[in-house]
């Protein structure tokens, strides 16, 4: 029961450490850039006015309060608590896919707010170098806090729902106290030791990358992660045949098989798949590319609009 | 022509489009017969603990589960993962799979519910398309 709850909760629980180490980088990138920026222009113009406004930009590039994030967690425990009890008769909507229909609909939310962060971050590093705004910057941090703060919580409540479910089920059980306490306390210990590693080891992997970079690297990584849930939430509706599946198209098992340590966790990083359909290939490849093309086009059109007052002015 | 009309009728065009797309495949899934596949799991235990299904169809997967805590069907090779709620049946869709061995397992007790699929590239005596029956 031990080494089983270990592997149920790094399974189930290891996304939610995952996203919370991306999100930190994320807002430690662009702290770290912005004060990169900041000592520059310091100390070539030594202007006390530019000073100040980067000093009170700074203050609003920590866009993740801890105060907010423990709301956040409180609210996601309760809806996770909710829908793990309400799960049986979820799954008996609409002719016994109700729960694919709810999940694939979560996970698509998921994806849907890491695109629009992803965006959001492309916009703002390209804002910072056109115009300082205060006001803009204010908007753009409250967002950033909001859509942060949304995909914590959805990826908490997706799947923390699964593990809720499995502590349940074993507390249903008619097993001894003490087989409890080693099966779920002690694998909970061990799994929360093994995630929190993870999350530490990819923090700071990603936020000792090269300074240029750091910024961009950490919005792909938490836009293939948002890939990653969304060809989760396809494989639901594939599974309930709302989408038609087609043959795997390749198997990869033999390089890095979907259910070994490396597995686990490239399919929660990216959403490695090592038997893909082409429906998926399709997705997976659309999902990031079309992202990408809209933050480019977004970044063109600025691009001329600032040419152009420039030229008017 | 002004653009904006320009705009809402291509917009108008992608959303006729998309809408067929949608129907044709919620049409084309609803109107295909599946053939049908039983498993039962009782006391952490699959049975029949392996099923031979042919090869590149879809199949329809009806899972029994007679015990009283909850379970979770998985399988890395068919990538499906359902949870299996107590006394109850659980429906999932496997497929078009080429021949070969497919592993499953129960998630929640993954020393005793282990089962195999077995896809056969060989003519199955099969039943009629939307008849249950266990193959094995």
């Amino acid at each position: 029961m031990l080494i089983n709850t270990v592997l149920v909760f790094l399974q189930n629980i290891l996304p939610i450490f995952v996203v919370f180490s991306l999100l930190f980088a994320q807002q430690d990138a662009r702290y770290k850039s912005s004060s990169l920026e900041s000592s520059q222009s310091s100390s070539q113009s030594r202007n006390q006015s530019s000073n100040q406004s980067s000093n009170k930009e700074k203050n609003n590039i920590y866009y993740l309060p801890i105060i907010y994030l423990l709301k956040t967690t409180g609210i996601g425990l309760i809806i996770v608590f909710l829908l793990s009890y309400f799960m049986p008769m979820l799954s008996q909507l609409f002719s016994g896919t109700g729960l694919e229909i709810l999940f694939s609909i979560l996970f698509s939310l998921i994806y849907c707010f890491i695109v629009i962060s992803f965006l959001l971050n492309q916009t703002s590093s390209h804002k910072k170098s056109q115009d300082k705004m205060l006001l803009d910057q204010q908007t753009l941090t409250q967002q950033k806090t909001l859509v942060s703060l949304a995909i914590l919580l959805l990826v908490l409540c997706v799947h923390g729902s699964y593990f809720s479910l499995y502590v349940m089920s074993l507390t249903i059980q008619n097993t001894a106290l003490e087989t409890l306490y080693s099966g779920i306390v002690v694998g909970v210990i061990i799994g929360t030791g093994i995630c929190l590693s993870i999350a530490i080891l990819l923090y700071f992997i990603l936020v000792s990358l090269a300074k240029k970079l750091r910024s961009q690297i950490v919005c792909y990584f938490l836009l293939l992660f948002g890939v990653g849930q969304l060809i989760q939430g396809l494989q639901l509706l594939e599974q309930v045949d709302i989408i038609s599946s087609t043959a795997h198209l390749w198997s990869t098992n033999y390089l890095i098989a979907e259910d070994s340590e490396l597995g686990y966790f490239l399919t929660i990083l990216f959403g490695y798949e090592a038997t893909p359909s082409a429906m998926e290939l399709i997705v997976y490849l659309s999902a990031i590319i079309v992202p990408i093309l809209i933050a480019k086009i977004n970044t063109s059109k600025q691009n001329s609009t600032a040419s152009f007052m420039k030229g008017t002015s | 022509m002004p653009n904006n009309l320009k705009s809402s009728k291509v917009w108008h065009k992608v959303k006729l489009v998309i809408s067929y797309m949608l129907l044709a495949m919620a049409s084309y899934s609803a109107l295909a017969q599946r053939q049908e596949f039983n498993i039962i799991l009782k006391s952490h235990l699959f049975y029949p603990t392996e099923m031979t299904i042919p090869s590149n169809k879809k199949i329809k997967l009806i899972i029994d589960n007679q015990d009283d805590s909850v379970e979770e069907f998985d399988s890395f090779s068919l990538n499906r993962e359902k949870v299996l709620f107590p006394k109850q049946k659980s429906v999932i869709y496997i497929g078009p799979l080429s021949p070969g061995r497919y592993a499953f397992f129960g998630e929640y007790h993954p020393s005793s519910a282990r089962g195999m699929i077995i896809v056969s590239g060989a003519e199955l005596d099969l039943p009629a398309d939307g008849e249950t029956d266990n193959v094995n």
